[in-house]
This record gives structure tokens, C-alpha cells and sequence, in this order.
């Protein structure tokens, strides 16, 4: 199965490909906004479109190994000055900035992947949504 | 056209898709220059003592206009009380997502003035980028706003005064005012002012400035009318009609396109402005005058810089109105009805009148209280007086203006005092969705609301366009202003007219106290 991709397309970093994938993943919403204000009759509605709302990417998952959650989080601070590609294990490419990455240590008997550590990490990763580069959503533009 | 399309959009209530609320700002540097040239825009009758050609202000732009991005929301707001000049503050998010080719940087601060300048001694500070500089300055601001880009249309133009920076989050607000501010800002002095005029700058028509002299000859006498050494020695400027005074004050103040309404009137006297007046005092004076109103509409296209209003007020006539119904508010007409402006009776007194030695010649003028001069008095109950809509309490009003030469005059004054203190005891508000290129001020808004039970017509005084982006947007316009078909405004409107009438006044010539028809 293929790894989830960042890439950094400054060249100022060498790709990652993610040591393991994420478990879970949220819809990806695409949405536009549509204000309603009823008039004062009460017998109509008022309609003004707004900005669509960003797309966004948010994944969690575990991670066993030390490493991968120091890389991940050189990739947000990364993304405090710049956008960066993400690809997903589906070939789904899209830039974004990581907007949220909150990993959590969790106590367990032994991790068989990281000796000296009896712990694992669960995480969360939010990432807005640039631009869509290809895959399934192709063509849709975001704000 | 794009007010036909914005207006067709509007009704549909349906601001989505083409139609959805589209705004842009557009920024470009640009001076006044003062000097003579040539003149070939509207008429402006008056002699001024110059070499030649008039004398002028042009806006010059010495820069291409550039767009302004991130404007998260604006707001234009004009009322009579800032003298017709409207003032607009945006909101601008201050952060540049500069696209590197296949991915984007952020630069916070990237459109802050103080950018890139460095005090002796002092660290460097990041970068200068070309908006900074460019907001470092006071650029011409153009708004084109509308619904769907392809019905914007110029709702402002102005020059940027303030640019207010706040760190997080980083956001800007930038307020303008229209180019209207020049006639706040100027004084009737220097370069402001033909160069070959003194101070003071005196206003008359040819009436006022003139001698007459019979030149006789042998078949016919000839009168010849010709100007006063005074008014040649001090310059004075000769206008035709009352409106030309201010004609001339927009043309120096650097106005181009305008619709000022002849008011059909002649000066008596001459007008003297010194300098300490600014431009907007001359033409507040004739406004008063006459009783005509004064603002800036926003122009036709962004190559003009506004468009100055001057003519009666339309609260005096029934102009062609926009209407809105209750389907179409987002807030309902909100009504105040206040007897506090109401007078019960109401005086004006003129110049006073010196009693002829002829002991049998009538009396004329009057006294009142302990005053020692008679004066040229008109007395006038109110409407609301009259049909005993009042609680008896007696609230007077005396008006002293020693331009009242005659007792006509004197009441047309009393009646335009109470038009104008009925127009402001029943005033309301309302929101509706914002339309472009309409509901400016002087204008009316014929509302019919089955909430307050109120079916009125509205005569728009103040103004608050609001445009907000986002995912949750807002077009809206916020109107304020006088109910002109209250029972008080139309009744003494009758009274009003019948004075005009009487006095054998055009009713276009407003309050004629200072000024006789030239008709």
C-alpha cells in the first residue's frame, strides 16, 4: 500500500513518505455558503452566497516510532511560512498547509516497533486545503 | 447597465451564483494639480477676473490603479451631517499568500506602510513591499461593488487617509473619505483660489456689483449697466445665478462632472468669504439660501472622482422613487415620532423698518416683546397647531435674519422652518439588501411594511453600505431619514406652496429670503 506523501516543493526539505498511515480520516467538506436572512415579512428569505468554506483534511491514526512524530512536526512548523504537497496512500494530491498536529503518548506494556520507549503516540492532523492536484476531487476549486 | 442588472438582481432576493455580492478596491497614486487650462465640462456662469483660462484643480494620477486584496469588509457611510461626504473603512486582512509557483509563502505584514524604513541606529525592519509604500501615502481609493462582477459599478472614490495596523491578527483598517474632503480640508486662500483674486473672495451678481447709467442717444437712451469701482478694485466675481457660486467652488476644488440645479435666483448682495472659509462654507451658505441640499454621489466610472449634488431638496417634491416591501427588508422601518422638534409658534423677523415721518403714512412692522425696532414679522401656527394635534404647550420659535426684506420673504421663512421641523419629528430607519447605483442621499424610498403598519415614503438623510466577505456574507444598506408623507410634512408642504405662490416665487427657489426671482 502506498504512504501518505508530504513534499516540499521549496526543495528546502527531502519528501517524507509516512512511516505509518493514518487509521481514520473525516469527511472532506467542500461547502458553499449561503447566508439566509428571513425579510421581515417572515413569508421570505433573503439569499446572499458567501466564500465557499476551506477544504479540509483531518487524519488520525497512531504512531509507533519515535521519528515519525519529529518529522511530523517539522512538517507543520514548516507550514508556518509556506504550503507543502500532501499525497495521500490513495493518490489523492492536493497543497496545504497543516493548520493542527496534536500527538498524545500513550502508556503501553511494550511497543515492539520502538524498544526503549513502552509508549505510543495517537494523533490528529488537520491540513487546509489549497488547492486539489489530482485524484477522485480533481477540479473542484477551493478558496 | 449595471445599475439596470444590479437593480434586476436585487429584486430577485437571490444573491447567489452571477449574482452573488462582488466587491473590489482598486488603489493608484495620483496628485491635484493647480493651474489655467482649458474647460469644456459644464457650464459655469461667472466672470472672474483672471488672465484667461479658469482656474483649476485636476487630479492627476501618476501611477496604473492595482487591486487591493484581502479586504475582508467594508463599510461606506454619508450623512448630511459630515456635509454630504461619505467615508469609507475597510477592513484588510495583512497577510500576502504570494503564490512561488506550485506553492504559496505567507508574509504577514506585507501591507503595512512602516515597512522597510529603518531610523538611524535602529535594526532593519523586514522588507518594503510595493503595497506598503503604496499605502504610505494618500492614494486614490476606488470601490466598485455590485451583484456578480459583471454588474460592479463604482459605489466610492476617494483619497486614503488613515491606515491603522494591528499585529494579531494581523489586519489593517484603512479609512478614506470621498474627494469631497477637499472641500472640508481647503481654505478660500493661496492656490486654492484663482491666483489673481485677494482675500476676501466676494461673490455678486451683476445686479449687486453693477451702476447703472443711462447713455443717452439721439434717437433711444441706452441703459448700459456697469460694474462698481468697488467691485472692480476688489475683484469681485459676477455669477449669473446663484448655483454658479457654487460651480466655481467645485471647478478649483477639482471637480469635473457635477449636477447642480439652477436655482433660478439672483444675489441681492454680495457674498464675502474671507480665508479662513473653507470651500464647503460658500457652498453650505448658498445651500441654506436657497434650501437646497449638497452631497457627493459616487462617479460614473473610476476615472472620475465623485459627483457633486446640488439641488433642491426632494423632500419638497415627489420625485420617482424605489419601493420596498416587507418581502424585501431585512429590518423593518423602525418609525420616531417626537413632538420635541415642533414649535407652536413660530416667528420670523426681518430687517428692520424705519417708520416714515409722515405721521399719516401706515404703520409698518412690528415690535415684539421688549425689542425697540419694528421689523418685517411673519407669525405662523403650525399645522399641528391649527388642527389641535398639540398639548398647549407653548414652545416659540423666533428666527432673526436681516435679509428678510419683505414681509413675503418673512413667510416663506416660517414655513420652511416648520417643513423642517416636521421633517425632523418623524423620522425612521430600515435595512434592505444593498443596491448599487441607487438610494443615495436626497433620494426616497417609498417602504411598505405590514409589521409596523407603515406605508411611507422615505427621505434617505444618512447611509451605511456594508459589505462583508467570508463564508458569511453581508450586503446591506442601512437608510435614515425624514417620513415625507407624514400629516405634519404634507400639511405644511401646502403652506409652504401657497406661500411660494403668494410671493410669486418659483418654488424651485427654495427659501427666497436673500434672493428675489429673477423669473
Amino acid at each position: 500500500m502506498a504512504r501518505n506523501r508530504f513534499k516540499d516543493p521549496a526543495g528546502r526539505r527531502a519528501s517524507y513518505d509516512w512511516a505509518v498511515n493514518h487509521n481514520e480520516e473525516d469527511a472532506t467538506s467542500f461547502k458553499h455558503n449561503i447566508e439566509t436572512t428571513p425579510s421581515t415579512s417572515g413569508r421570505t428569505l433573503i439569499r446572499q452566497q458567501g466564500a465557499d468554506s476551506p477544504a479540509i483534511l483531518k487524519y488520525s491514526g497512531t504512531i509507533l516510532r519515535h521519528e515519525q512524530v519529529e518529522e511530523m512536526g517539522e512538517w507543520f512548523d514548516l507550514c508556518y511560512g509556506q504550503t507543502i504537497e500532501f499525497r495521500d496512500c490513495s493518490g489523492d494530491e492536493y497543497e496545504v498547509f497543516i493548520t493542527a498536529w496534536d500527538p498524545k503518548k500513550e502508556r503501553v506494556v511494550a511497543n515492539p516497533r520502538d524498544s526503549g520507549r513502552p509508549w505510543i503516540w495517537r494523533y490528529s492532523i488537520e491540513m487546509q486545503v489549497i488547492e486539489v492536484k489530482a485524484g477522485v476531487h480533481e477540479g473542484i476549486v477551493v478558496p | 447597465m449595471s445599475y439596470e442588472l444590479n437593480r434586476e438582481r436585487w429584486r430577485s432576493r437571490n444573491y447567489v451564483g452571477a449574482a452573488m455580492p462582488f466587491e473590489r478596491v482598486w488603489l493608484r497614486r495620483g496628485r491635484f494639480v493647480h493651474d489655467y487650462r482649458s474647460w469644456a465640462n459644464p457650464q459655469v456662469r461667472a466672470r472672474i477676473p483672471s488672465p484667461g483660462l479658469p482656474w483649476q484643480a485636476t487630479w492627476t494620477p501618476s501611477g496604473p490603479w492595482v487591486e487591493l486584496p484581502n479586504v475582508g469588509e467594508s463599510t461606506i457611510e454619508q450623512t448630511y451631517d459630515n456635509n454630504g461626504i461619505a467615508s469609507l473603512t475597510l477592513s484588510v486582512e495583512n497577510v500576502a499568500f504570494i503564490d512561488m509557483g506550485g506553492y504559496h509563502v505567507f508574509d504577514r505584514g506585507a501591507f503595512s506602510p512602516l515597512r522597510g524604513h529603518a531610523a538611524p541606529g535602529r535594526p532593519p525592519p523586514p522588507p518594503a513591499t510595493a503595497f506598503g509604500e503604496l499605502l504610505a501615502s494618500p492614494v486614490q481609493i476606488g470601490v466598485e461593488q455590485g451583484y456578480g462582477e459583471d454588474a460592479a459599478m463604482p459605489e466610492f472614490a476617494g483619497l486614503l487617509e488613515d491606515v491603522d495596523p494591528s499585529a494579531a491578527p494581523a489586519r489593517l483598517q484603512l479609512t478614506a473619505r470621498d474627494f469631497g474632503q477637499v472641500l472640508t480640508d481647503c481654505r478660500l486662500f493661496g492656490y486654492n483660489i484663482d491666483k489673481t483674486l485677494r482675500d476676501p473672495v466676494v461673490f455678486a451678481s451683476r445686479l449687486a456689483a453693477g451702476v447703472t447709467r443711462r447713455v443717452r442717444s439721439p434717437s433711444t437712451g441706452t441703459i448700459v449697466r456697469r460694474l462698481t469701482p468697488e467691485a472692480i478694485r476688489a475683484r469681485w466675481i459676477i455669477v449669473e445665478d446663484a448655483a454658479d457660486i457654487v460651480k466655481v467652488i467645485l471647478r478649483w476644488a477639482g471637480f469635473k462632472d457635477w449636477e447642480v440645479e439652477s436655482t433660478g435666483v439672483k444675489l441681492r448682495d454680495k457674498l464675502v468669504f474671507n480665508r479662513g472659509s473653507f470651500y464647503v462654507d460658500v457652498i453650505k451658505k448658498v445651500a441654506e439660501l436657497v434650501g437646497y441640499v449638497f452631497y457627493i454621489r459616487p462617479p460614473e466610472t473610476l476615472e472620475s472622482i465623485g459627483i457633486p449634488v446640488f439641488r433642491q431638496n426632494s423632500a419638497l417634491v415627489d420625485r420617482a422613487v424605489e419601493q420596498v416591501r416587507d418581502v424585501d427588508l431585512i429590518t423593518g422601518l423602525q418609525a420616531k415620532l417626537t413632538d420635541e422638534p415642533k414649535a407652536y409658534i413660530i416667528r420670523a423677523r426681518g430687517k428692520p423698518i424705519k417708520q416714515p415721518s409722515d405721521p399719516n403714512a401706515p404703520v409698518r412692522g412690528r415690535f415684539l416683546g421688549g425689542e425697540k425696532v419694528r421689523r418685517i414679522m411673519d407669525v405662523y401656527e403650525p399645522p399641528w397647531v391649527r388642527k389641535g394635534r398639540t398639548a398647549g404647550k407653548i414652545k416659540h420659535t423666533v428666527h432673526h435674519d436681516n435679509m428678510l426684506e419683505t414681509i413675503e420673504d418673512a413667510i416663506v421663512a416660517t414655513r420652511f422652518i416648520a417643513l423642517a421641523q416636521a421633517l425632523k419629528a418623524a423620522t425612521a430607519t430600515c435595512e434592505t439588501p444593498a443596491l448599487p447605483g441607487a438610494l443615495y442621499l436626497d433620494e426616497q424610498l417609498a417602504v411598505f411594511d405590514t409589521g409596523t403598519g407603515m406605508s411611507d415614503r422615505l427621505w434617505i438623510a444618512s447611509r451605511t453600505l456594508t459589505r462583508r466577505g467570508g463564508e458569511q456574507p453581508a450586503f446591506t444598506l442601512s437608510l435614515g431619514g425624514a417620513l415625507v408623507d407624514s400629516r405634519d410634512v404634507v400639511e405644511v408642504r401646502a403652506d409652504l406652496n401657497a406661500a411660494l405662490s403668494a410671493a410669486g416665487r418659483v418654488r424651485r427657489a427654495g427659501s427666497a429670503r436673500f434672493f428675489s426671482s429673477n423669473q
